[in-house]
């Protein structure tokens, strides 16, 4: 066989060519008889049946007319047409797996949507980042102006709770799996049967954040007439927008400019931590820095336990709750009798009722110096206008109306207090409500309950819920997890996690945020929302499915007001896109105060004491109500001023201790009421005397695997009455019982030891802090950064100790939850701690937070010591850890003078039950046991910010690269960054007079600067 | 023998009882009948305590270092003390075998074998810790500078990397000492053998020995030169070990003194070890004659010398504290003393400090009871004091925000118990297949075993061959 030549393949590719789109016979044919094609066979001999039936199937027809011009036009045409069948491709309505790839996309690159945390406390706008179809990590949506990118630690721990293994997959009827639409047609069925038989439908709820679910609820009620919604919220604001109410006679809540507020009196109100709203925290730090150019706020805290808020004050008094309404009084009756002060001074009548009222009420009643009540009444007489006072929600209305008086008397209301309209349906039932439910259900009048994403059986202990549910015949409850209510429900059904639900959100004023699905659910779920319309019948259904309704409201409720110049689909988008439209909350006008209101509560405030304690039930900073009691992240994350973790405790006073003759982990009993409960103790320096705080959450009979049974249930001690308000008892006893329960707490050693790692300094220019040590080592580093070389700044005047940031590290790092075992024994895994430190006296002591975590030290202690080199130092300044080459003798953590080191004990991955997977950041390897791990200044970040940066062909910019702690810290207080770029924030930071770093004298030479701490004490007071 | 040349009347009374034959008969005794019950009780429980020790050793390799009671930040508790303890307790054996050997100390002979196979069984012991305390030992080989692949080399300036190297190095010449002396007497026990197996492992362990002159002249050149190998390493292992925590930056550890202080609280607890031992196997194998109270007695004055240098570094590491004024190393030394484990320095230092000092008497240096307990309670004082200097270092270091307790374990407890199992296993073995006590070297101090000696009147005369073996 002769090779085949150019020639000869030239000839053949010739013969094959096509003239006006026909077939053209000629050329070499291979004498073969095998055939490649039925063309090809047709052109042999015999087969010309075959060639003429394929000629008339293929053969276009020549015409003679076509020439390239008509040609591109019919193809123009026929795109077209082809076009004009296709919707839009970006919203098909529903939501493809990871299997299915969207246009564009390339697997393993994250995309990212907008959305927003509509089931979390304060609700929180939220970017989520989604990776091959599923949500990996959120973190704030910094263009939402609510929270400029802050996302707390409820928030960023939602996406375990989205990927919980105990979470309900399938509609289940009495334990037995049942199809939705039998699901659907049963819970219609029951409502109108009910409905006839006269009895009542009790559909409880949380707060309706959502302005298109209340207009849903809206239609049910008025289709299903017989329907009694209850909202439940354990934690809520009535008493202060009940105060509000008695004190303006408007309805209303207070909200307040903490950027225009100079002095800032918070009354037992946990702004800073439990209480606060997204954006209280960054928008109060904003004025704790002297280089900002505002001058430093003063914060005064008067509080029974010690707070996040109180340990960040500028002078905080211990003050048992019962008097904080007097201290109130006392402190209106100063400034409007004393000092003459604002349009209630002038009223002659009223001063004479307030000065018989408070007679005989002087500073020493509430253990304090008149030296100190002096100063605060001078700072706030002084800043008229320019401060605020704020009470906590836990305090009866009649502190709220003195508040509201108060602000009224220095000019705040209308300045630095803003009223705020509320919108119905987001106001908590009341207690008498509740009580009316429980009657109803108890006498056999409530024919059907459906509890939707709430969870009364556990957070209303005190109308025995549990008891009701039995005489209803029957209950749905909506939830993701089999929870207290779901176990005595009938018809169980799989909600869905607020990241796989459609919805939106008015909870900040002026903004109305969207809630859209980021992923397809793992299992088939149902959004709460979703359920109640399907509930509606064929006929009074607006629409087939909730984010039609969705949509359908936005056309004719939110779009045409906006008066957007886009049509919707675009102004759709663009909300979807943003996660959030501006819209005008209705403002309210300024109202005057009802005198005859403030001398009622003056009146109220100043009764003396009962005898017995005072009991305080908090929102847990960490569980919130219990609703978080199955996220292991959240029950690991230590309390930010006690640092327990798993469980709760009763916090008393070093004093009150001593009286009870307790010792820390020592059972007592606590007897409110009728109701007991028996817990360990917790010293607690800085509570007020004769005062006990137990936080609520915990306790859960049914709170999934995580969290059944750790902890104790302080709502048990409520009761249906309230005490002074639903959170608030006195005449609480405590007796000391013989039993001990250990109590495991993260940190085991409170003081600071006089040493000065921790450097605070006067908003005068003070360093108030101890000299740095006598003897330093010479810095000693044999490494050239000729690139980048990265540092971190840590605002400690900023910082505010939340412990955000350690949970936003846990998911971004894949951090193990270890258990409550583990941590008592010392081996939790956070690669940041937030090291919490007490000064001074133990009845009031100051406090110091410093979150602690790998410093990259240029000399680095650990890289020395490792045999095996599996620590080693990076071009760019990191000391990297190697874990494939880590043996695990663990002398590097042994020689970090920081202890930022984290050992894996044991394999803590070994339990993680599917879908948990799913919740790993793909980016970074999952530890296994017998390796060294620690902060790696999310090195994963680095590597995708320079890789970003190379494909878009630019220099790396200043702020490309975000730390997780860093996007996550609610006060901005940590910047991350290139030192070697003089330009950098971290570089112009890290220069700061504030600026050193911690065991500088060493000589290790770490890569992260703090900077000290900003008190702002009273000229007239010591701090 | 000419590496006892000097010597004086006094020294024959060590052996003023015994013949040549009746040095071989009481030293092989032990080997050559069907062990008793004693030892059998004596073995099955260090063996049971072994399998114990290596059962929980393998829940650990196999469950993860979580079953100790390390956290942190008290990363390193009983793995290291352990560690720490054992391979101190190896070092009396290399000083009495070797450095009193070069200082022609006559009255070690009689010990020295014993306390040369103590080192070895504490050496292996010891070197068992590095090994499990890893959270991957499965991975151990890596800390060895071996070619591989991926060029990946050891960390040289890691006082692990040292570690690895002083024991191996240790090992190697402490057994080939050892070995080395065994060689003339397992000729001699080849020479006793009953059976035939004997015969041939003794044979082929004496690697035809014949007692020839050359032989002779070879294993006193050998032994020698091994003797001045071993000499520097009784000091350098236990300073490099020291050097784990020396060239840390952890206040307790960072200490210049350590490795003095190391090497003499490694002789002392080595030498309470030995004597520990020796007093019950001079009871059990009746072999007072041969390692009589002079012996003890010397040992006692070891033992006090040596307790008095821990004494003094104990308080050099107090001044060295308060004169630098450092704040944490100041914090670290008020709680050691006075902090969560005060009971243990209060331990340690009773036990090394005071104790010891029952020695000044002479009566005390020779009495059985009072020597025994000395030497229990400093063996209990050494390994607290190693606990002392890891644990209550560790536990508060720089930032009282990480600071820690420690409890151990049962598996901790297991792991202890078993390693003085493993310890006591392989004397039990020992003192029943090899001689206990070197036949040669007795022999050589033995009136009329030199040349030139001026004889006492021996009660037996010794036959030809048993001077020549």
């Amino acid at each position: 066989m002769s090779p085949i030549g150019p020639k000869d393949l030239r000839t053949r590719t010739k013969g094959q060519q096509t003239e006006n789109g026909q077939c053209v016979d000629g050329g070499e044919r291979p004498a073969a008889s095998y055939w490649r094609s039925l063309e090809d066979l047709s052109r042999t001999p015999g087969n010309e049946a075959l060639r003429a039936m394929l000629a008339d199937a293929i053969a276009i027809p020549p015409d003679p007319n076509l020439n390239r011009r008509r040609f591109l036009a019919v193809m123009a045409a026929s795109l077209s047409a082809a076009g004009v069948g296709c919707g839009r491709f970006e919203d098909r309505g529903t939501i493809a797996g990871s299997a299915a790839l969207a246009e564009g996309d390339i697997p393993g690159t994250p995309r990212y949507y907008a959305s927003t945390l509509v089931h979390y406390p304060g609700c929180f706008p939220v970017i989520a980042t989604v990776r091959d179809g599923r949500v990996v990590k959120l973190e704030g949506n910094s263009e939402h102006p609510a929270s400029m990118g802050a996302l707390g630690a409820f928030g960023q721990a939602s996406t375990l709770d989205l990927y919980d293994p105990d979470r309900l997959r399938a509609p289940l009827l009495n334990g037995k799996d049942v199809s939705w639409e039998e699901a659907d047609q049963l819970v219609r069925n029951h409502i109108e049967s009910s409905s006839r038989a006269g009895k009542f439908t009790v559909l409880v709820t949380g707060p309706v954040v959502s302005p298109t679910a209340h207009s849903l609820l809206r239609l049910f009620t008025s289709a299903y007439p017989k329907t009694i919604h209850r909202i439940l919220a354990t934690l809520h604001d009535g008493e202060r927008s009940g105060g509000r109410q008695l004190a303006f006679g408007t309805p209303g809540a207070g909200t307040i400019r903490w950027d225009l507020a100079d002095v800032i009196l918070s009354v037992d109100c946990d702004f800073l931590g439990s209480q606060g709203q997204p954006g209280d925290e960054r928008a109060f730090s904003a004025r704790r820095r002297p280089e900002a150019g505002a001058p430093v706020n003063r914060l005064w805290a008067v509080e029974a336990g010690l707070t996040l808020t109180g340990s960040n004050a500028d002078h905080r008094f211990p003050l048992r709750p019962v008097l904080q309404p007097a201290f109130l009084a006392w402190l209106l009756g100063e400034v409007v009798l004393r000092r003459k002060v604002g349009p209630l001074a002038a009223d002659g009548a009223l001063t004479g009722l307030l000065r018989a009222a408070l007679q005989g009420i002087a500073p020493s009643d509430f253990g304090m110096q008149p030296k100190a009540t002096a100063a605060l009444i001078d700072d706030l007489v002084k800043s008229q206008g320019r401060s605020a006072i704020i009470a906590g929600p836990q305090l009866p209305t009649s502190c709220h109306v003195l508040v509201a008086a108060l602000n009224v008397t220095l000019g705040n209301e209308g300045t630095t207090v803003l009223p705020v309209l509320t919108r119905p349906g987001t106001d908590a039932s009341t207690l008498q409500e509740w009580a009316e439910a429980a009657e109803l259900m108890n006498r056999d009048r409530v024919g059907v309950l459906i509890a939707l994403d709430a969870n009364p059986v556990y957070s209303l202990p005190e109308f025995d819920i549990a008891h009701g549910l039995t005489k209803v015949p029957f209950v749905v409850s909506s939830s993701l997890l089999r929870d207290e209510t779901a176990s005595a429900a009938h018809l169980v059904l799989p909600a869905a996690h607020d990241l796989e639900s459609w919805g939106d959100c008015d909870a900040h004023p002026n903004l109305l945020s969207i809630q859209q699905p980021a992923m397809r659910p793992v299992s088939p779920v149902r959004q709460s929302e979703e359920s109640l319309l399907s509930w509606l019948g064929k006929d009074e259904r607006p629409t087939p499915n909730y984010r039609e309704y969705l949509k359908l409201r936005w056309t004719n409720e939110v779009y045409p007001p906006s008066g957007a110049a886009a049509d919707f689909v675009r102004f759709w988008e663009a909300a979807l896109h943003d996660g959030f439209v501006d819209i005008k909350t209705e403002a309210l006008p300024s109202s005057t105060l009802s005198i005859p209101e403030v001398l009622d509560a003056v009146g109220r405030s100043t009764r003396k004491p009962d005898h017995g304690f005072d009991l305080v039930l908090c929102p847990s900073p960490r569980l919130h109500d219990g609703r978080f009691a199955n996220n292991g992240w959240l029950q690991e994350l230590p309390h930010p001023v006690t640092t327990q973790a798993w469980g709760n405790a009763a916090v008393v006073g070093p004093a009150t201790a001593a009286a009870l003759d307790c010792r820390e982990g020592q059972t007592i009993r606590i007897k409110a009421g009728g109701a007991s409960l028996d817990l360990p103790i917790l010293v607690g320096p800085g509570v007020a005397d004769k005062t006990v705080l137990v936080d609520l959450g915990y306790g859960r009979r049914a709170g999934g695997s995580v969290g059944t049974h750790v902890g104790f249930d302080a709502g048990r001690l409520r009761s249906p009455k309230g005490g002074v308000s639903a959170w608030l008892y006195t005449g609480v006893r405590l007796v000391a019982v013989r039993n001990r329960e250990p109590i495991i707490r993260v940190q085991q050693h409170d003081m600071a030891e006089g040493r000065a790692f921790i450097k605070e300094a006067t908003a005068h220019g003070t360093l108030l802090s101890v000299a740095t040590t006598e003897h330093p080592h010479p810095p000693e580093s044999n490494w050239e950064y000729n690139g980048h070389k990265w540092g971190l700044v840590i605002d400690l005047s900023a910082c505010t100790g939340c412990g955000a940031c350690t949970i936003a590290c846990v998911a971004e790092n894949n951090i193990p939850v270890v258990g409550p075992e583990q941590v008592a024994k010392g081996r939790e895994m956070h690669w940041i701690r937030i090291d919490r430190y007490f000064s001074g006296p133990v009845a009031n002591p100051a406090v110091a937070y410093q979150p602690m975590m790998c410093q990259q030290c240029d000399c680095a202690p650990c890289e020395k010591v490792c045999p095996v080199a599996a620590t080693v130092h990076s071009p760019e300044g990191l000391d990297e850890m190697v874990y494939n080459r880590c043996v695990g003798t663990r002398y590097c953590a042994n020689n970090c003078p920081y202890k930022v080191r984290r050992f894996n004990y044991l394999d803590y991955h070994q339990e993680v039950k599917s879908p948990k997977e799913l919740v790993f950041n793909p980016e970074v390897t999952v530890r296994s046991r017998g390796v060294m791990e620690k902060c790696t200044f999310c090195v994963q970040r680095i590597a995708a910010g320079k890789q970003a940066a190379r494909a878009a062909g630019r220099k790396l910019a200043d702020g490309d690269i975000r730390t997780a702690c860093q996007q996550a810290c609610p006060t901005g207080a940590i910047v991350f960054g290139d030192l070697n770029d003089p330009e950098s924030r971290v570089h112009k930071l890290a220069g700061s007079e504030r600026g050193y770093r911690a065991l500088e004298e060493l000589g290790i030479g770490p890569a992260v600067r703090y900077l000290a701490r900003i008190r702002n004490p009273h000229s007239g007071l010591k701090i | 023998m000419n590496h006892v040349s000097t010597r004086s009347e006094e020294q024959f009374k060590h052996f003023d009882q015994a013949t040549f034959a009746q040095v071989d008969d009481d030293i092989a005794a032990p080997m050559s009948r069907i062990p008793g019950r004693n030892w059998w009780i004596a073995l099955a429980c260090s063996g049971s305590l072994m399998l114990l020790g290596m059962s929980l050793i393998a829940y650990t390799v196999r469950t993860g270092i979580g079953v100790w009671g390390n956290n942190s930040p008290v990363f390193w508790a009983f793995d290291i003390v352990n560690f720490v303890f054992w391979i101190g307790i190896g070092h009396a054996g290399t000083l009495i075998s070797a450095i009193l050997f070069l200082f022609r100390q006559p009255w070690r002979n009689a010990i020295a074998r014993f306390a040369e196979a103590m080192t070895i069984f504490a050496v292996m012991t010891a070197a068992m810790f590095p090994l499990i305390h890893m959270g991957r030992p499965w991975l151990a080989h890596w800390v060895f500078p071996y070619p591989n692949d991926m060029s990946i080399w050891v960390n040289f300036r890691s006082p692990l990397v040292w570690d690895v190297f002083a024991i191996s190095t240790y090992f190697t010449v402490s057994l080939l000492f050892w070995y080395i002396g065994l060689i003339p007497d397992l000729a001699a026990m080849r020479e006793r053998a009953a059976t035939k197996v004997h015969r041939v492992v003794y044979s082929v362990l004496s690697w035809g020995w014949t007692g020839l002159n050359r032989h002779w002249r070879h294993y006193e050149r050998a032994y020698l030169i091994l003797a001045g190998l071993s000499t520097p390493l009784v000091v350098s292992v236990h300073t490099i070990v020291s050097f784990d925590f020396a060239t840390s930056v952890i206040p307790g550890w960072h200490t210049t003194i350590l490795p003095p202080y190391f090497v003499a609280g490694a002789v002392f607890s080595g030498f309470a070890m030995v004597l520990t031992v020796l007093i019950l196997l001079r009871r059990i194998f009746h072999l007072e004659h041969l390692i009589t109270l002079n012996h003890l007695d010397h040992m006692n004055k070891v033992v006090l010398a040596t307790g008095l240098m821990v004494g003094y570094a104990y308080g050099i590491e107090i001044f060295t504290a308060w004169y630098s004024q450092e704040q944490a190393e100041m914090a670290m030394i008020v709680n050691r003393i006075t902090g969560p484990y005060w009971w243990a320095f209060l331990l340690m230092f009773s036990c090394n400090v005071l104790v010891p000092q029952a020695h000044w008497s002479r009566r005390a240096r020779r009495s059985i009871p009072i020597m025994f307990a000395v030497s229990i309670l400093v063996n209990i004082g050494m390994w607290f004091e190693r606990f002392v200097i890891i644990v209550t270092s560790l536990h508060r270091d720089y930032l009282p925000g990480s600071w820690g307790m420690y409890m151990p374990t049962l598996v901790d407890l297991g792991i202890l118990a078993g390693s003085f199992g493993m310890f006591f296993t392989l004397v039990l073995l020992f003192v029943r297949t090899l001689p206990v006590i070197s036949m040669t070297e007795v022999k050589a101090t033995l009136p009329g075993a030199q040349i030139g000696q001026k004889l006492p009147v021996p009660a037996r005369l010794p036959k030809v061959e048993e001077v020549n073996v």
